[in-house]
Parts: structure tokens; C-alpha cells; sequence
């Protein structure tokens, strides 16, 4: 078939502008593979079943299991039998994580968790697709609580880039959803998933944002779209992003605001178990010249605003008595998507960002990866450490 | 008819003609709707938060009437704040009404939050 020289042409412009949006659409999008899957991660949402003192269905237990009680845990619409009861006088927990109904072929382990001495078992759940799912599985008199400890670890492609990373699912029901999971990179390359790795819907790679655009239920296949505003607080040592957020009574506030001032943003809950704490810093912080010293307060209003006393004051009240502080109340609603953003640590957070908006300090937080229920460590510091830090910073 | 009783007759009638034109409704029963009158969590022992809430809905004159109470409790991992237990309690019935929910967040600490609210229904 012979082309006009117009057709040609026409047919080259199609393949020249076909090249260009492949190409720019792949340089702003980043993707992952994550194929491996491991136990290992943080506790997430618990659900419960009651034990019940017979199987819904035929089992085959063994022999030397005595007070002997039953459950099902149902994951993606399958259900897996739980029994526990004493073996040697020891409490001991199976599962059928084959669906095979034989408890004696299934994989389990337990560690024993060091803040309530309560026994954690680690079992393997196999689907009928021959996916795995890890769960932690915990008794408390004749309730078993249980929920998902799985990661997928693979890969993560940005440009000319590869990374380790892993995405967990958040709500422990087996389907990786974007609302629910958590993602990880190894940015810094060490071979482990350190604090600041860790992203729930917002990702920062590099000096760049992006948004997670979408991921397959079975969470093996994630894309993170690049996202035009800095969405996230980042690293110690980065420049502090426009954050704007709203407060209570929809007033909008950028912490990044103003250039040329420190600024400090303390974050807490108005509740009356934090107020005597709230007070201390608020305290300290008003000390500090207006000039010099920008503070913002941000509270997740809660029972303060329901039944004020002199004991839980209302925002009003706060308002009032710190004049020299910026107080934001934060709506529950908003509450989710700021802790997000702001990577927020409860109850409370610190920061501390420079004048040329540089942020120097941020209640440190470490993670510890080496057994299936990962752990975490917050330090905030004391009122003194803090106001040491901002008078050396200020002097150099 | 007397002067004073034609008089009487007369202001009556302005304040029936003044009442039948006003665009206030003076209501049968004042209903100032509900109000939720107490709401806290607390540490029950055995990993266990118990959140409790109370509402009321009473008329002007002291009349139970319908409403609906919602408490619920969110506990937090303090790190990335992933929700790690969350349950909710709704409860109907008339003049004065109770919920409590309980959430069961395992080892490491958490920080959980109870929010409540009602409804005049």
C-alpha cells in the first residue's frame, strides 16, 4: 500500500505524540511490584470472635488439648478454625490455616508480648488462590482478638530508580485497599525500612510528592501518581511545605507562616488526661518573645468540648489565656488526613522549623523491624530539653 | 352591655386579632431537643477501653421523648495513628438513654478518643 506524502506525514506526528505521552507519563508516574509475601508488621485493626464450647464443624484435634475451646476467623470469605486449650497445663492456640480441617500440619509460633505478658500467636493463613495472609491471634478470657501482621515486599521503580518497599493492608481483611495500607521505602538504601520510611496515602521520593493512585486488591501492583503541591511534612533537614490546613471554624492557617520567624507547631488532645501537660508546655512556649517565636497549638477537640471545667477548658478559654499563641482546633473529621500530613505522633508532637523554613526538629520516633509484630519508639522531649534546643539554635 | 364590660369585650377581641395575626406559634410542648450529657472512655483493665456515653431528651414540661445515642471509640497506634480497634454503640430509646462500647486494642499502647452524638428520633 502506497502512502501520500501527507499520510506519511500524519502518521509520523501520531507516533512522534504517542512516544511523547508514553514517555512523560511514565517520567510522572511511579510503580511497584511486590510479589514477596512476609509476616511482619505493625499491630493493625483488631476484630474479635466469642470461643464457643463446641466446633461449628468436624475437627480433628489432638488428643492432648484439654479445656478445649472453638472459633472461626473468616478472611476474603473464607473461614479458618481456631481451637485453643491447655496442652501440659500451657495454653496452646491452632489453627487450620490449610482449611484442611487436620490442626496438627498448620504453621504457628507464639512470642509473648512484653508490655501485658499476654501469649501472641503467629499463624499462616493459605487461601484457596494459594495466597498466604499472616495474622497475630491473642485470648482474652473467651474472646480471641486477631488481626493481619502480612507485608508484600518487592519493588519500587522511579525513573531510572529502584527501590526496596513493601505495602501492608491496615484494616485486616486480606484486600489492599488505598484508604487502607501502609507503604514503605527504603530510601536511604540500608536494606531495612527505617521511621521516616514509612507513608500512609502521601509518599515523598526524593525531593518529590506523590499521591497513591491505585493498587491492585491483592496488593501486588501499586502506582503513585506525582502529586503538584508538597502534601507531607518532610525529613529533619527539608524545607517545611506550604501546609494549609483548616481549623474547627473553617479559618485557614498556613504553618509554613511567616517567613523569617521560628516557628513551633505542638500538636495534643483536649482532653482532661492531657490538659496538665498541654498547660506545661503552653506555659513555656508563651515565654517566648512574639517577636521571635511564632507558636501554633493544635488540638483534636475532644471530651474538653463536651463538658468544660476548670479542669478541661474550652478553646475559647485557651484563646483567651495564651494570646501570644496561634490555637487550632482540629475537627475529628479533618483529624486522619492531618495526621497524615503532618506525620503526626499521638498524643502529642513537637516541631521546630527555622526561619528560612527548614525544619530542625521533630519529636523522634524509631521503628524495630526484627519479629513479626514490629514495634515502635516515641521520645518527645521534655519542656526543658525543648527550650534548651530553640535558645542554642537561636544563639548560632 | 356596661361601659366597662363593652371595654373588656373590645381589648379581648385586640388580643385575639393580635394573637391570630403574630407569626409566633406558641407551641403546645417546648421541644429543646437532645443533649448528650456525659461521654469518656477509660481503661478497664485486660487491654480493654470502655467508652460511656449518656443523652437526654425531655420536653419543657418534663416529657420523655424518642431519641438516639451514638458513642464510639477509635483507638490509635500513636505511631502513623493506623486505626488499630474502633466500635460503635447505638442505642434508642425515650427521655434518658446510656451506651457503652468497648474496644480491645492488644500490646502496645494506644490512644484511643470517644465520640458521641444523638438524634431526636
Amino acid at each position: 500500500m502506497q502512502l501520500t506524502v501527507s499520510k506519511r506525514l500524519g502518521l509520523i506526528i501520531l507516533l512522534l505524540a504517542l512516544w511523547a505521552t508514553i514517555y512523560f507519563a511514565q517520567s510522572t508516574a511511579v510503580t511497584g511490584q511486590f510479589t514477596d509475601t512476609k509476616p511482619g508488621m505493625f499491630l493493625t485493626l483488631t476484630h474479635s470472635v466469642t470461643l464457643k464450647d463446641s466446633p461449628v464443624s468436624s475437627l480433628y484435634i489432638p488428643s492432648n488439648l484439654y479445656n478445649v475451646k472453638f472459633g472461626q476467623i473468616t478472611f476474603k470469605n473464607e473461614t479458618f478454625d481456631v481451637v485453643i486449650g491447655l496442652k501440659n497445663g500451657k495454653e496452646t492456640l491452632l489453627i487450620d490455616g490449610n482449611r484442611n480441617k487436620n490442626l496438627s500440619d498448620d504453621i504457628i509460633y507464639s512470642q509473648t508480648s512484653p508490655i501485658t505478658d499476654t501469649s501472641i500467636y503467629i499463624a499462616r493463613l493459605t487461601f484457596n488462590d494459594g495466597s498466604y495472609y499472616y495474622i497475630a491471634l491473642w485470648r482474652i478470657k473467651d474472646e480471641l482478638y486477631y488481626c493481619g501482621i502480612t507485608r508484600k515486599e518487592g519493588w519500587l521503580y522511579s525513573g531510572d530508580k529502584k527501590y526496596k518497599a513493601a505495602v501492608a493492608e491496615t484494616d485486616s481483611d486480606g484486600w489492599y485497599t488505598k484508604g487502607n495500607i501502609l507503604f514503605m521505602i527504603d530510601l536511604n538504601e540500608n536494606g531495612k525500612f527505617d521511621g521516616p520510611e514509612f507513608f500512609r496515602k502521601y509518599v515523598k521520593i526524593e525531593s518529590e510528592y506523590y499521591t497513591i493512585k491505585s493498587i491492585t486488591r491483592n496488593g501486588e501492583s501499586i502506582i503513585l501518581e506525582k502529586n503538584a503541591t508538597s502534601v507531607l511534612v518532610p525529613f529533619v533537614g527539608e524545607q517545611f511545605p506550604n501546609i494549609l490546613l483548616k481549623d474547627i471554624n473553617n479559618k485557614e492557617v498556613d504553618l509554613s507562616k511567616p517567613i523569617g520567624q521560628w516557628k513551633v507547631i505542638y500538636f495534643n488532645f483536649l482532653s482532661a488526661s492531657e490538659i496538665p501537660q498541654i498547660k506545661n508546655w503552653l506555659n513555656t512556649l508563651s515565654n517566648f518573645s512574639k517577636e521571635e517565636m511564632k507558636i501554633y497549638a493544635l488540638f483534636g477537640v475532644s471530651s474538653c468540648e463536651y463538658f468544660p471545667s476548670k479542669k478541661c477548658p474550652k478553646i475559647e478559654e485557651l484563646e483567651n489565656e495564651y494570646e501570644n499563641i496561634t490555637i487550632i482546633p482540629i475537627n475529628n473529621k479533618d483529624l486522619d488526613e492531618l495526621t497524615i500530613r503532618l506525620r503526626l505522633l499521638y498524643p502529642e508532637t513537637i516541631m521546630l522549623v527555622s526561619p528560612n523554613n527548614t525544619l530542625v526538629y521533630r519529636t523522634p520516633a524509631g521503628v524495630v523491624t526484627e519479629e513479626a509484630i514490629w514495634k515502635y519508639t516515641i521520645t518527645m522531649p521534655t519542656i526543658e530539653q525543648f527550650s534548651h534546643l530553640i535558645e542554642t539554635l537561636d544563639k548560632n | 352591655m356596661t361601659g366597662i364590660a363593652r371595654w373588656l369585650i373590645i381589648i379581648l377581641l385586640i388580643i385575639l386579632v393580635f394573637q391570630a395575626f403574630s407569626t409566633s406559634i406558641i407551641p403546645l410542648i417546648e421541644d429543646p431537643g437532645c443533649s448528650v450529657t456525659y461521654c469518656s472512655s477509660f481503661y478497664v483493665g485486660d487491654l480493654r477501653w470502655q467508652a460511656f456515653g449518656k443523652a437526654e431528651h425531655y420536653s419543657s414540661k418534663n416529657t420523655p421523648l424518642p431519641l438516639t445515642l451514638t458513642v464510639e471509640i477509635i483507638c490509635r497506634s500513636p505511631y502513623l495513628g493506623i486505626i488499630i480497634c474502633r466500635n460503635k454503640a447505638i442505642v434508642s430509646g425515650m427521655g434518658k438513654v446510656n451506651a457503652t462500647c468497648y474496644c480491645t486494642p492488644a500490646g502496645e499502647a494506644t490512644f484511643c478518643t470517644v465520640f458521641c452524638s444523638c438524634t431526636d428520633e
